[in-house]
């Protein structure tokens, strides 16, 4: 076994913990972190629910390894409010839209529909599907998510 | 599922990496983007006892072109390469495939040598990379090598990759087309979900000299028909052969679905592999005919 001290900025706070080699992201994330908003369906690199962003791109983190993000910057789902109480215009726009059932893959859409509207503030449906085709909601409401994203980019999503 | 205990290292060398391998007696692992790597280690399919991650190497980083080749670092991830105006100039077949590999965010991580390395008889790149005549430069204790595609894979998830060795990069020949010459290129596939690994794909590329209507070479190819990749030199062959290529499309196609031997699995049967390799095939060359005639089609 190997342990190893890592450094990272994560929600832009600065982290330096131990961790043996194996643990993942996503466990570093929820367990030693205490941040469970990123959630672990599948636990292998399908379902997305686990979406974090590693140096600003969407990435699943349950693969990959937390002492493989060591010297990187993390964000998360509670990462996404601009001021740690209010919601982001995405997240409120999945609250009006009614962008999210049980919840479950919530923050996984909401990581890979931010990366997608900061790249493309205007994506068509085509453009939100696609991006959004490695997340899995199990509710199967995906219509409304699209929904939601595209309020998002109508009301001028700016973070 | 949690992978079982591990050592782990980040070498900043490609010697260091080596020597950290050659140090584990075969039970060492190079990860690099682990989007295969870490579903195995997860799923205990795979249990090494030493991870290698080579992410921090610097000269792995690198997409490097010369007038007749283009070098792809072991780390260059598949969404990099996927907006790459040079791979998209240069190695128009890999942007063409790029985009049906698993999703953007799988694609953030993955890279491209690691695809071909890795070996999975659907995966899209090693089937890119057997059309190109790709050249897998390989490092180890005793000095490095290069290996044609042709010679690396060895059938089902097997290759020519010692397990003390290293792929520091991947070539593609990519010399330039004669004058009056343009190339179109096609690379389809038929998944159960958009984002999964192909049950059949097919590659096609073909120069044509558009003042002779003559075709100058041609490139085709089938995944998951057999345990590696299958490039179609016969069909090739017919191509090239053709007064009027564009007739012999679905003939090349259904001589494709004989020279093929696909095995049942849970998600196909051989039957249906046959008849969709056909499909796509005729497909794939129609559509590569079509773009090297007019430029513009290749969106």
């Amino acid at each position: 076994m190997s342990r190893h001290d890592i450094t990272m900025i994560v929600n832009g706070k600065r982290i330096e913990r131990s961790v043996p080699a194996r643990r993942s992201l996503a466990d570093f994330l929820r367990d030693d972190l205490q941040l469970t908003g990123t959630h672990l369906g599948c636990e292998h690199g399908i379902c997305g629910a686990c979406t974090v962003h590693l140096d600003g791109v969407p990435v699943r983190s349950c693969i990959l390894y937390a002492v493989q993000a060591d010297g990187a910057e993390v964000t998360t789902v509670e990462g996404l409010s601009p001021d740690g109480t209010t919601l982001s215009p995405l997240q409120d726009a999945f609250v009006s839209c009614h962008g999210l059932q049980c919840g479950f893959c919530t923050p996984g859409m909401l990581m890979a529909a931010t990366a997608l509207l900061r790249e493309n503030p205007h994506p068509t449906d085509a453009e939100i599907r696609d991006e959004l085709g490695g997340n899995i909601c199990r509710c199967t409401g995906y219509q409304q998510i699209v929904e939601s994203v595209q309020q998002a980019a109508r009301e001028g999503f700016v973070r | 599922m949690k992978p079982v205990d591990f050592r782990y290292v980040r070498p900043l060398t490609l010697a260091d990496a080596i020597a950290a391998l050659s140090g584990a007696d075969g039970d060492g692992k190079i990860i690099a983007g682990g989007q295969s790597l870490g579903p195995l280690l997860n799923m205990r399919l795979a249990r090494p006892a030493l991870l290698v991650d080579v992410n921090a190497i610097p000269e792995f980083r690198n997409i490097d072109e010369n007038e007749d080749v283009i070098r792809i670092g072991a780390t260059v991830r598949q969404r990099e390469a996927e907006r790459s105006a040079i791979v998209a100039r240069r190695v128009p077949l890999m942007r063409d495939a790029l985009p049906h590999i698993g999703h953007t965010h799988t694609r953030n991580r993955g890279t491209i040598v690691g695809s071909i390395v890795h070996a999975d008889p659907s995966a899209e790149l090693p089937l890119v990379a057997v059309c190109l005549d790709a050249v897998v430069e390989i490092t180890g204790p005793g000095g490095s090598r290069d290996v044609a595609i042709a010679d690396f894979y060895l059938g089902y998830l097997a290759t020519d990759l010692a397990a003390d060795e290293v792929a520091p990069a991947v070539r593609f020949p990519v010399a330039a087309l004669p004058p009056d010459a343009r190339r179109g290129t096609a690379f389809l596939e038929m998944a159960r979900r958009e984002g999964d690994f192909a049950i059949v794909a097919a590659a096609a590329q073909i120069d044509v000299d558009l003042r002779a209507r003559r075709v100058i070479d041609v490139r085709l190819g089938l995944t998951g028909v057999a345990g590696a990749p299958f490039r179609f030199h016969a069909g090739e062959a017919m191509v090239r052969a053709a007064t009027d290529p564009q007739a012999a499309f679905a003939s090349v196609a259904r001589a494709a679905a004989e020279a093929i031997d696909p095995d049942s699995d849970l998600h196909a049967t051989a039957a249906y592999r046959r008849s969709v390799a056909a499909t796509l095939l005729e497909r794939a060359l129609d559509a590569a005919w079509l773009r090297a005639l007019v430029a513009d089609l290749h969106a």
